[in-house]
């Protein structure tokens, strides 16, 4: 099994790079049988790519520690659950999992695009698509055949595997790295349509045109969904796993995921200008690269070390030198490609009118490009003073949290306008129309809270501005259900409501994060018996237990927490220690409501328990971020389906997902 | 053509914006980042700074129920005494790699404010022959 996964991955380079070379010559050369052949070879990569992966997993099921990979990350008794999640917990089983995406995308796409056509058209697109998309399979393949082979074998067999790292062993290992790369490799797909058209040379046809923004929307929404829900994963697994009490620390790491998820927001809008209005060419085809390049370069700096990160991922320079050489070819390519294209950019219309939707989707798109070059400047900055004075200068998550915040204001109050601005112009009497009930009930809201004695200005602004697009949003549904025959209304324009309910889900994304501002934190060491008051509630040390096994040993704590004298809830914070691992690992106690969470961590104890130190916090709103991660996965779904079958596929994907969000934060409560 | 210049301007106005909150938010908040030897070299004394380096076998002193935590910081040439009290990240085990941020005295003690952990050293356990 071993030599027949590493085989499928040389056959598989050699494969992809026929079908890469077989569809160009085809449709160049107008020779139907290469292009046919060019399609099987596709399919072929994404059969051998399947193969090898199945090998791996095979590898892991049947305790293989031959192989290098599964002796570092499996055991004998570890769960069949993360014996299969291990195939993604290293270095190469990622960049494999990654190549056979891509592959499956790739696959994919051949298998939605089999219109027959008995003539051969000079302005397909098709093939061009496949053969970029084989050229990127060829380099993950060459990645995975000369640095990073998940099927190294070790030159003596160890009794058994290492195990995987606890802080790994957690639901949200499960899901947050499968999601993260379905987001990443579908930028790919995008990308190449793009650049497809370009090798065409030609402007497509109408019929051809209608095909090309369906499959560009359809797949630039797939993956700006997973990049998406995938950072919002991870930020789970931080909170509940990695126990320090947040969900972002604005770590390079995660900020290399973040920025993709910017750049595909900004495409996502500005994609739609062009579908409807022939314009803002130029600027997508810079958007697309560019994310498709930060997606890429998320793995580059991880893995050449070249940042100081909290997630050290194994270190590989050479590596890190295929990704960096990757990115220059890719823009390099790109440019070029542009440049010799420059006709197919004519822009069909200019903006009419600045109080209008183009001029607010400008806008908008203006907005996630600053904020995504000042995240990468921060992220990139202790190289660029490095480069010039020798002496690296680092900013840290104040830093990103100061910048980004007012900008971050700016998106909130475009998130609650720009969907409610006419297309062209919009009339004065259409602003207060619209706006107008909002802005008072927002002005309301504001001034309330100041009476409630809020002072501080940025909060202030953040609920006005969370009220007014709330408001203006629910307005909108009214409406349409005032206006009778809701149902059909609402399929018949289904696009629109359904970006309405993402706009819902991100003003609560963004309610929750608000509220992070008004954290309560308090490190106390408390003797058994003794209590202590954060915010207006009391927690009181209440018992100790200790627990030796073999695997571990478990030091688990019990808090009462008390409000005005009565009992509301138990928490159990535990600090373990992991013997195969020799390392310690939290599991942090939880209590949670729409209101605030209740969060204690254990940072130790003395040995019969009689004293302990704990990190309690009370942190408001939390829940809210992931109420907005489920409403944002809802009117995905909506927004998804083009037709009552992919209505159903899609909500079935968007119950799963939200039942994996319910369940790992259900896991800590 | 003159809309078009007014969004030209409105977008220069929007990157000058975003440019001055990024100049601002360095000046304000950036650190300087040194290893342990660049650290002692420099003699960098009670200015906030940034110090990667891994954390010195058998150094670790940890009185959990306090949390008071005191360990060696070195970059395999030098090697600082460092204090921290709070919560230990759960990646925090000798021979692994941390940042920590705070200021260094001329007595020679670090005192951290932040205790930045790398997760678990590669995630991956080292496989040992038997």
């Amino acid at each position: 099994m071993v030599n027949l996964g590493y085989n499928c991955l040389l056959i598989s380079f050699v494969v992809s790079a026929y079908a890469a070379v077989v569809s160009l010559i085809g449709q160049i050369t107008a020779e139907r049988r290469f292009l046919a052949s060019g399609k099987n070879a596709v399919l072929s990569v994404f059969i051998l790519n399947t193969l090898a992966s199945a090998g791996l997993v095979y590898a892991f099921l049947t305790n293989n520690f031959q192989i290098e990979y599964v002796a570092s990350y499996s055991s004998r008794h570890l769960p069949l659950f993360y014996k299969i999640s291990a195939f993604w917990a290293g270095q190469a089983g990622s960049l494999l999992f990654w190549e056979w995406l891509l592959s499956f995308f790739s696959a994919i796409v051949v298998l939605t695009n089999k219109r027959v056509r008995n003539d051969y058209l000079k302005d397909e697109f098709i093939p061009y698509v496949y053969s970029i998309l084989m050229f990127l399979s060829m380099f993950f393949l060459s990645v995975l055949v000369f640095t990073s082979n998940p099927f190294t074998k070790l030159s003596f067999l160890p009794p058994d595997g290492r195990g995987l790292n606890p802080l790994l062993r957690n639901i949200g290992m499960v899901f947050h790295p499968p999601t993260l790369f379905l987001g990443y490799v579908g930028c790919a797909i995008p990308f190449a349509f793009f650049l497809a058209i370009l090798f065409t040379g030609e402007e497509l046809d109408d019929s051809q045109k209608v095909s090309w923004f369906n499959q560009v929307r359809l797949w630039t929404l797939f993956s700006w969904f997973f990049l998406g829900i995938g950072n919002l994963l991870g930020a789970i697994w931080a909170y509940v796993e990695l126990g320090w009490g947040g969900y972002w620390a604005w770590d390079p790491v995660e900020n290399a995921s973040f920025m993709p998820w910017l750049l595909s927001t900004a495409f996502l809008h500005s994609l739609m200008m062009q579908e409807k209005k022939e314009m803002f060419k130029v600027w997508n085809y810079v958007l697309i690269v560019l994310t498709f390049i930060f997606t890429i370069f998320g793995t580059f700096i991880v893995r050449s070390g070249v940042l100081q990160s909290v997630h050290a991922f194994a270190k590989s320079p050479l590596l890190g030198a295929f990704f960096l050489g990757f990115i220059i070819l890719t823009l390099v390519f790109s440019l070029l490609l542009a440049l010799l294209r420059k006709n197919l950019f004519r822009s069909g219309g200019q903006i009419e009118s600045f109080v209008s939707r183009e001029a607010s989707f400008l806008l908008t798109n203006l907005i996630f490009i600053a904020t995504t070059f000042a995240i990468l400047w921060g992220t990139i900055f202790p190289l660029i003073t490095q480069a010039f004075s020798k002496q690296q200068v680092t900013v840290g998550a104040g830093f990103f949290n100061q910048v980004n915040l007012p900008i971050f204001l700016v998106l909130l109050l475009v998130t609650g306008l720009c969907p409610l601005l006419a297309w062209g112009k919009t009339s004065l009497k259409g602003i207060l129309n619209n706006f107008l009930l909002p802005f008072v009930l927002a002005l309301l809201g504001g001034g309330l809270l100041f009476l409630l004695r809020v002072r501080s200005l940025y909060s202030l602004i953040s609920f006005f501005l969370s009220i007014f697009a709330l408001v203006s949003i629910i307005q909108e549904f009214l409406r349409a259900v005032l206006r009778g025959n809701f149902l059909s209304l609402f399929w018949t324009n289904r696009r629109r409501y359904g970006a309405l309910i993402i706009h819902l889900g991100v003003v609560s994304l963004f309610i929750g994060i608000a509220g992070s501002a008004f954290n309560s934190v308090k490190e106390v060491t408390l003797r058994k018996g003794e209590s202590v008051e954060v915010k207006n509630y009391t927690f009181k040390y209440e018992d100790f237990a200790r627990n030796d096994s073999p695997l571990a040993h478990i030091n688990r704590t019990v808090l009462g927490v008390y409000k005005n004298g009565k009992k509301i809830s138990t928490l159990t914070p535990e600090k373990n220690y992991d013997r195969s691992y020799e390392q310690w690992f939290a599991e942090v106690a939880v209590h949670t409501n729409f209101k605030e969470d209740i969060y204690a961590i254990l940072g130790g104890a003395d040995p019969d328990g009689a004293m302990a130190g704990f990190k309690i916090q009370v942190n408001p709103l939390v829940l809210w971020v992931w109420l907005g991660g489920i409403i944002i996965t809802l009117g995905t779904v909506i927004v998804f389906a083009w037709s009552l079958t992919s209505l159903v596929i899609s909500t079935v994907f968007g119950v799963i997902i939200s039942i994996g969000i319910i369940i790992i934060i259900g896991a800590i409560l | 053509m003159m809309k078009k210049k007014k969004f030209v301007i409105g977008g220069l106005i929007i990157l000058g914006v975003v440019g001055y909150l990024v100049y601002s938010g360095i000046r304000d908040l950036g650190v300087y980042y040194f290893t342990v030897s660049e650290l002692k070299e420099k003699k960098v004394y009670n200015q906030g700074v940034r110090v990667g380096g891994k954390i010195a076998p058998g150094t670790v002193v940890y009185d959990a129920a306090n949390l008071k935590l005191n360990f060696g910081l070195t970059d395999g040439k030098e090697e600082i005494k460092v204090y921290y009290k709070g919560i230990v990240p759960d990646a925090f085990k000798e021979d692994n790699e941390v940042l920590v941020e705070g200021k260094y005295s001329a007595d020679g003690l670090f005192t951290a404010a932040t205790l930045l952990a790398k997760c678990p050293s590669k995630y991956k356990a080292k496989v040992t022959a038997p």
